[in-house]
């Protein structure tokens, strides 16, 4: 246990058990967001400095992870902020290059577009449903949103997901997509 | 194939591409914001800015090094090749480094390495006769390199890197230890220390440090970069 910034005790092998868990789960969900592995590791590094900054606030909520990712994902639409990131990204692994990652499979090149063409809220609200797996609840207090709110805009991100995903202007269907409940 | 969006997310997204030092995460959240150290040093960096112009000469940002004639590496010699230290002394004794840890330093035509003006956003090549990168067992750090006056010297890097000491760095968080090492490995690198090479060994000497460092393949620095 030590004092936190606030003089509130805090247990730091709480906030390391947090990171090590949320570490792959938010870079997944943040690259899914921002397209970029790289970068997304250094927004998920940054936005989880600040949760456990605030840890006992953090760890008061329902999703701590997803407190976290919509951090990060602030952290990515601040202009400044996100080309800090891109920098630090770049200047480890030097510009992109064939063999830095694996080549994009066809399914995550048409995921990612098909997610750039949601609008911000359904993106998040689909990111958090179904690649964090929160609940309707978290998911909702992650987003500031009413549980009901982020039904409705979650089941308008899903049809609009299955028609860019087994439709569209890109040729033949190559997904068949369902909701989940 | 039927899959469901669930599926498809999980299946497309991508896994870090390195491990996250948690512990080194928790400590810099019980550091002071960058904002609170910065107004804190603000007034320190203010007198020590105007201290070291008073001793600079006008428009130039880095002095030269100061290395016997003839001693110092000729830099097109250096370019291309990477060394990693067998021996490193500090006030006449020898220098423990960190367990699996070592320093590492690497030049390379400049030529391929564009860099952003962080107060224009401008894209622009660097301006020198090679681009040294070093390690000293956690992140790495990049500056120009140029001849003056027939010695190797830290080259002025944009306008905004005279802020951060005239090189970049990397921001990967590591043990308190890794980090002070690498700046100590930094330090010695801004000391502007005589690069003396003979065969396939380099000795960066300054008044107080002489390390000494022999060649590795060039594929050795890619092995555990990321």
């Amino acid at each position: 246990m030590v004092r936190g910034s606030r003089g509130i005790e805090v247990d730091e092998g709480d906030q390391e058990r947090f990171c090590a868990a949320a570490w792959p789960r938010l870079v997944a969900a943040v690259s899914h967001h921002c397209g970029d592995v790289h970068v997304a590791e250094e927004l998920v590094q940054e936005a989880l400095v600040r949760a456990c900054r605030k840890w006992p606030y953090v760890s008061s909520l329902a999703s701590p992870e997803g407190w976290t990712y919509r951090v990060a994902v602030n952290l990515s639409t601040s202009a400044w902020r996100s080309r800090r990131a891109e920098q630090r990204a770049r200047q480890r692994h030097g510009p992109p290059r064939a063999h830095d990652q694996p080549a994009p499979v066809e399914d995550q090149l048409l995921v990612r577009d098909a997610l750039r063409r949601l609008t911000p809220k359904q993106r998040d609200a689909v990111i958090l449903r179904y690649l964090l797996d929160l609940s309707v609840e978290q998911a909702a207090e992650a987003m500031g949103m009413t549980p009901g709110a982020l039904r409705a805009t979650t089941h308008r991100a899903n049809g609009r997901l299955r028609e860019l995903l087994t439709d569209g202007d890109r040729g033949p269907r190559r997904q068949e997509v369902h909701d989940v409940p | 194939m039927s899959r469901d969006v669930h599926e498809l997310l999980r299946s497309t997204a991508d896994a870090p591409t390195r491990a996250l030092d948690t512990a080194a995460v928790v400590r810099r959240a019980g550091r002071p914001s960058r904002l609170l150290r910065a107004v804190a040093g603000a007034g320190a960096l203010v007198a020590v800015a105007a201290g070291v112009a008073s001793l600079w000469p006008p428009g130039e940002m880095v002095p030269t090094i100061t290395a016997e004639p003839g001693r110092s590496a000729d830099v097109e010699a250096l370019v291309g090749r990477t060394f990693a230290s067998v021996a490193v002394t500090e006030d006449g004794q020898p220098r423990e480094l960190l367990p699996d840890t070592e320093l590492r330093i690497s030049l390379r035509q400049p030529s391929s390495w564009r860099t952003t003006d962080p107060d224009t956003g401008e894209r622009r090549p660097v301006a020198a006769d090679a681009v040294a990168t070093w390690s000293g067992g956690c992140n790495a750090a990049r500056a120009p390199i140029a001849v003056a006056d027939g010695h190797l010297a830290l080259a002025p890097g944009p306008p905004g890197w005279a802020r951060a000491g005239g090189y970049v760095r990397t921001h990967m968080l590591c043990s308190s230890e890794r980090d002070d090492q690498q700046a100590w490995f930094s330090a010695v690198i801004s000391d502007l220390p005589q690069w003396i090479l003979e065969g396939d060994r380099l000795t960066l000497e300054t008044d107080s440090v002489t390390i000494v460092l022999e060649e590795r393949p060039d594929q050795y620095w890619q092995r555990d970069e990321r």
